[in-house]
């Protein structure tokens, strides 16, 4: 018999709930007004966080002029100094697994690698005074796909081709033994590497 | 929208026809300089006929000459793999007395120059790649400096990464025997085509 009291409270309040979506047309029809404003504009503003490579560790700040089309740009950092990217993603069409189209760019400033000369970095300790002021800049085209909703979150995972142009400032001067077993002192100045190279990107994204 | 996107599609797939390869490295050395220490000259009087520029030796201006291997794929080794190009030219060449050769000059060097061998074999088929006049009343000098010949693409003499050259060094003095350090001046461009590899 004690069970009466419950139920009957618990009929009330859903009767009461009943009654309130029943009786407030109006906030009916905000809802429906927000869910149709969303349907057609999806919000402008987002966060990405993304690792890859040429670029790193970037995190970016997201604007989406219209629906299909997203403009980032953010810091990044790749264990050896900090750098500035941004770019432009195309989504076609939006699914639950949408295509991307992405062009981004960015510079690295000049940072001190010689961290990276010798043992720990596997890079030839004769190097080493080239390293102590190196920067690059990349372009990168990658397509791939985005996972998740295009207004809350979603992750996304694209592959393409970078162009990068890294300078190392400096001189290294080597001593080595010719093929014909006689001494060559050998002094590099200012070297220039670019080229192009396969690039990948994984990210997360956040729209509020 | 959906225009654009099919524009930009066929804007990236067009991208591999514009010219150059796909994938590709490039190394650009703006200042590449390798010196030769302590390579022996012989004397301006040197009776041995293999010293000598040419079969038949003129006794008031001698010239003798050497033989040197710049070997550039040591320190560069890439530049003896498959699907790499360059580009290399001379910027400057210094002929510099040893340290060792105290109380000795080259004001006895009229003539400096130095060539590059399409056949290491052949001496005649040698092309300048820079040159040294003395100048009118030079003081005594320990060294010899001159701008290389930077317009002639030195890429097709290189033999498995070796640039051989060739020092001739004519006399209108008496000058004995001498070690000299040959420093030279480059730049390089290398190119690999990483789609040739795959």
């Amino acid at each position: 018999m004690r069970s009466v009291p419950v139920l009957a409270c618990a009929a009330l309040c859903l009767a009461a709930a009943g009654v309130r979506a029943d009786d407030d047309p109006a906030a009916t029809a905000a809802t429906r007004a927000r869910d149709a404003g969303r349907r057609e504009a999806p919000p402008r503003w987002g966060l990405l966080a993304g690792a890859g490579f040429p670029e790193g560790i970037a995190a970016d700040a997201v604007f989406r002029p219209v629906s299909d089309v997203r403009l980032f740009a953010g810091p990044m950092w790749n264990w050896v100094g900090w750098g500035v990217q941004g770019g432009v993603t195309l989504v076609p069409w939006h699914l639950g697994v949408s295509p991307v189209l992405s062009l981004e760019g960015g510079r690295y400033f000049k940072a001190d690698a010689r961290f990276l000369a010798g043992n720990a970095g596997g890079i030839p300790a004769e190097v080493k005074p080239l390293l102590g002021s190196v920067s690059y800049d990349y372009g990168s085209l990658r397509v791939g796909v985005e996972i998740g909703s295009r207004d809350a979150f979603a992750i996304s995972v694209l592959a393409g081709l970078s162009y990068v142009s890294l300078t190392a400032s400096g001189t290294s001067t080597t001593t080595v033994t010719t093929s014909g077993g006689q001494t060559a002192t050998v002094t590099f100045t200012d070297p220039r590497l670019r080229g192009t190279m396969p690039s990948v990107k994984a990210g997360v994204q956040l729209w509020f | 929208m959906r225009r654009a996107s099919l524009l930009l599609l066929a804007a990236v797939a067009a991208l591999p026809g514009c010219g150059g390869p796909l994938l590709f490295a490039e190394l650009q050395v703006p200042e590449l300089r390798v010196t030769l220490p302590e390579q022996a000259f012989p004397a301006s009087d040197t009776t041995n006929p293999a010293d000598w520029c040419a079969l038949v030796q003129d006794p008031s201006t001698p010239c003798v000459q050497r033989t040197l291997d710049y070997d550039l794929g040591g320190p560069v080794p890439i530049l003896n793999e498959r699907g790499v190009t360059y580009d290399l030219r001379l910027e400057d060449v210094a002929i510099i007395l040893s340290a060792s050769q105290a109380g000795t000059d080259l004001t006895g060097v009229k003539y400096a120059s130095l060539l590059v061998l399409a056949d290491p074999t052949d001496p005649s088929s040698g092309t300048v790649i820079a040159s040294y006049v003395r100048p009118p009343n030079a003081a005594p000098s320990r060294s010899i400096g001159v701008t290389g010949n930077s317009n002639l693409d030195l890429g097709p003499y290189l033999r498995t990464g070796i640039l051989p050259v060739r020092v001739e060094v004519t006399f209108d003095a008496p000058t004995p025997a001498f070690l000299a350090d040959v420093a030279a001046g480059f730049s390089l461009e290398v190119k690999l085509d990483w789609g040739s590899l795959l």
